[in-house]
């Protein structure tokens, strides 16, 4: 039977993690897990630079080289009742003066007593509220292809880059062929082998890919040393095989 | 207005008000010394006052509890005192009467508006200009405070009602801060003109009451030790405090006024010299003496310095 060696991550977050996983309205809400995309970078295994001209992600040409080296993050899943902190935002202008129109804030001086002042057409979130992670949350999830010393001892993670520790333990997994099992904690459904069948999951919809939890599959499977269950052959595809 | 037209304030002091900030900072490090029982707190009649543990100096150091008077209740006072002047001259007059603190209905023209700032009103926010800082005891709780009962009496001179025979519920104990006690403490303005840097000042050196309590006690007499003139903020009150302290040869009440504002001046031209960065100018002593003779020369014709504050806001 092939083995390997899997890390078994935990997260611990130092502060509140915020990841703008809906929008509602004024509602800014953050899902209890972490997207395997944004903890790959967040591990600094992948970097993308801090200015752009093109406005979109290019996570395939930025993860290349971890999917030819055979390096692969999941999810990350809270590993108890998943805790939130709602905190209240504003925003606010450099000027001394300012003051809140529809969908703007006003900070020209001119302005300044117009009982009508001139409407700007920008739409940006002036207040709302922020749900987020609480610290002291703790997420797991499992990375293939890399050696504990790989791995940073803190992290930070999401919009605001909370500070996270992560405490890894390696484990040894052997190769099962196929079987139908529950997977432990959440996946990414593009990253899954061809010959992995999904028969039940439940969905969580967030962008850039949905992820699946309580999921049954049928197909190879990793079991580690504690009795956890991974599904083989998983890399980042980005939608290809 | 002499000083004002010189170095350093002539390149520090803006001409009128602009709405974004240019970082001209003036400290002005201030000696706060209670000349009456003074009562500081937050939390409501027969509640202790206002307190925070901290460590006694920045060498010498045990956790001790200083009192605290809190920021908020500076400018509070100070805003008063002077929008009673702006009052006397017309200031809120006409259409301006309504410009009331605490109304939610602030005029946003006045130089109050303007210099200390308003939240949410209808005509948006002003960010105040004029930044404090919590004050703290520069001794030990314990050596600066003490306790007092207090009852009230009726007409009779008794505890007893006259008419009923019930007896007086309003029997208590009130902490308070021992007159002679020393606060030191910091405002820094910040991108003011000429005119808000001397109500400013005036401001802060005719508040005379402080705390709960006003009417009958809570006198505090306001001493400025000096002005950093500079590009940036100081240190805190708190580093002040604490290096004072180290420099203090007694930690027990009473102090002597004089020693304590000569220590803490010499405290902060060490401390001033720490500040990262710092290439300002650093005013105290008898360098001060003709700065505060010209503020109260200007508070001589108080009619040309509101008309010179309201001249800050004019619209070109």
């Amino acid at each position: 039977m092939p083995e390997t060696t899997v890390l078994d991550c935990r997260l611990v977050l130092c502060e509140p993690a915020f990841f703008a996983s809906r929008e509602i309205d004024r509602l800014y809400l953050t899902e209890a897990l972490v997207g395997n995309y944004a903890l790959t970078y967040a591990l600094g295994l992948a970097t993308s630079p801090y200015a752009t001209s093109y406005h979109r992600p290019q996570y395939a040409a930025e993860m290349k080289r971890l999917v030819e080296q055979g390096v692969y993050v999941t999810p990350a899943y809270p590993v108890s009742r998943p805790r939130f902190k709602v905190e209240r935002f504003n925003v606010q202008t450099e000027t001394y003066w300012s003051t809140y129109t529809n969908g703007a804030i006003l900070y020209d001086l001119a302005e300044r007593g117009k009982t009508k002042p001139k409407p700007y057409s920008n739409n940006r979130p002036q207040q709302g509220m922020l749900k987020m992670m609480a610290r002291g949350m703790e997420l797991r999830f499992f990375a293939f292809g890399l050696a504990k010393a790989d791995l940073p001892g803190y992290i930070r993670l999401g919009k605001f880059l909370s500070k996270s520790r992560l405490d890894v333990v390696e484990r040894r997994a052997v190769l099962q062929p196929h079987e139908k099992y529950e997977v432990t904690g959440y996946f990414n459904p593009l990253d899954l082998p061809a010959e992995t069948r999904i028969e039940v999951c439940n969905v969580i919809n967030i962008h850039p890919v949905p992820v699946l939890q309580s999921v049954t599959c049928r197909g190879p499977v990793w079991k580690l040393d504690d009795q956890s269950l991974l599904p083989a052959g998983m890399k980042f595809r980005f939608g290809e095989q | 207005m002499s000083f004002t037209t010189k170095e350093p304030f002539a390149s520090t002091l803006l001409a009128k008000y602009e709405n974004l900030p240019r970082g001209h900072y003036i400290g002005l490090v201030l000696l706060r010394t209670t000349q009456s029982e003074t009562i500081f707190r937050t939390e409501g009649s027969g509640e202790p006052l206002s307190r925070e543990v901290t460590i006694s100096g920045t060498k010498t150091g045990q956790p001790i509890d200083r009192i605290v008077i809190s920021k908020r209740k500076q400018t509070a006072v100070e805003r008063r005192t002077g929008r009673e002047l702006l009052r006397d001259f017309e200031v809120y007059a006409g259409d301006n009467k309504e410009c009331l603190l605490n109304t939610q209905n602030p005029c946003g023209k006045c130089p109050d508006c303007y210099l200390y700032g308003y939240a949410v009103g209808s005509g948006g926010a002003q960010r105040s200009r004029v930044m404090t800082e919590d004050a703290f005891s520069l001794l030990d709780a314990a050596e600066v405070t003490s306790e007092r009962t207090f009852n009230a009496l009726f007409d009779n001179s008794t505890m007893r009602n006259p008419k009923t025979g019930e007896p007086s519920t309003s029997l208590g104990s009130s902490e308070y801060v021992r007159p002679g006690t020393h606060f030191l403490d910091i405002e820094t303005l910040k991108d003011v003109t000429a005119a808000e840097f001397i109500y400013a000042m005036g401001n802060i050196l005719q508040s005379s009451r402080y705390g709960a309590i006003g009417t009958r006690i809570g006198v505090v007499k306001n001493q400025i030790l000096g002005i950093a003139v500079g590009k940036q903020e100081i240190f805190s009150t708190l580093e002040l405090t604490q290096a004072t302290y180290d420099l203090l040869e007694s930690k027990q009440h009473p102090l002597v006024t004089e020693t304590v504002a000569e220590t803490a001046v010499r405290a902060a031209a060490s401390l001033i010299g720490k500040v990262f960065g710092w290439r300002g100018h650093w005013i105290s002593g008898n360098d001060l003496t003709p700065i505060l003779a010209d503020v109260a020369e200007s508070y001589q014709n108080p009619a040309k310095l509101v008309a010179d504050l309201q001249a800050c806001y004019e619209k070109s």
